[in-house]
């Protein structure tokens, strides 16, 4: 798998700060990938991708933070979002079930969450659709290079427990 | 900081799609309180207004569209405030109103503000 860096992707919430990942080949992040594809005005997906935007900022970002009820949704090593379909809080049950898309994410604290990419959902399975499948597996190998940075306190929590850094380098955070 | 991508989609989201569902999500949340505090179940909401409980599940698990007739039912079944108009007057300096307008304002206990989040 090529080098990636974990880049801040939305820091402007009062609850939680939204970062993501660069692969060094590609000229885009993981997260301005995925909502550049599905937020098109182009996508049949649009307004989902907008429901999923504004949930990601308002309801984690800037009201609730990155609690247990959003984070629900368990794919091997990774979180998707939306997250499971359930009448409270009030911001899951406007999604609806059967949301179409599928957006993988780790969760390092109630602070910080780390978006990877994603695509919509058309079989029982990620695995089995097609276009989640790859970004499914490239989530699970992003968060396995990941938690082992931060279990070997490469990449670590600053004193606030909100910002990610690396442990020499500081904002630079390549893996 | 934001990625570019953040502001150009939530741009195109519209003020009242987020200004109805945040008012929404406060009315229903608001409501569950009040169900909560006085141990009220959604059958019982039910019977109390005459409806049937499915027709309540719809009314808190989705988007359900509100009408001011049934916050009205709902307030007094309660008898509890859900929404209140805010009494913020519009001053002169930040009045984008024509002064036609503003002078009709002036005594009033209406304005424009929107209302408060419960």
């Amino acid at each position: 798998m090529s080098n990636f860096e974990i880049v801040e992707w939305y820091t402007d919430g009062r609850q939680c700060k939204v970062y993501t990942i660069h692969v060094l080949t590609k000229q885009d992040n993981e997260a301005s990938l995925f909502f550049g594809k599905y937020g098109s005005t182009l996508s049949p997906l649009h307004n989902q991708a907008l429901q999923l935007l504004q949930f990601i900022v308002k309801s984690i970002c800037n009201k609730h933070g990155a609690i247990d009820d959003f984070f629900d949704r368990h794919e091997n090593l990774v979180n998707a979002l939306p997250p499971l379909p359930k009448k409270q809080p009030i911001e899951i049950a406007i999604l609806g079930s059967a949301f179409p898309l599928r957006l993988y994410c780790i969760r390092v604290n109630e602070q910080i969450v780390i978006l990877f990419n994603g695509g919509e959902k058309t079989s029982n399975t990620a695995q089995d659709s097609k276009d989640l499948s790859l970004k499914f597996y490239e989530a699970q190998s992003f968060a396995i290079k990941i938690q082992d940075a931060l279990r070997s306190f490469i990449i670590e929590l600053d004193g606030t427990k909100r910002n990610l850094r690396h442990y020499q380098i500081g904002n630079k955070m390549i893996l | 900081m934001k990625a570019p991508i953040v502001d150009e989609l939530m741009g195109q989201i519209s003020a009242e799609q987020i200004i109805f569902q945040d008012l929404y999500i406060d009315l229903v949340l608001r409501i569950n309180q009040i169900l909560a505090e006085k141990q009220i179940g959604r059958k019982e909401l039910a019977e109390l207004l005459g409806k049937k409980p499915s027709e309540i599940s719809k009314w808190l698990n989705s988007e359900h569209n509100f009408t001011l007739k049934s916050i009205a039912k709902l307030t007094a079944a309660f008898d509890e405030p859900l929404i209140e108009i805010s009494s913020r007057k519009i001053s002169k300096k930040t009045n984008h109103l024509a002064p036609r307008l503003y002078k009709q304002k002036l005594n009033q206990t209406r304005n424009f503000a929107e209302p408060k989040t419960i």
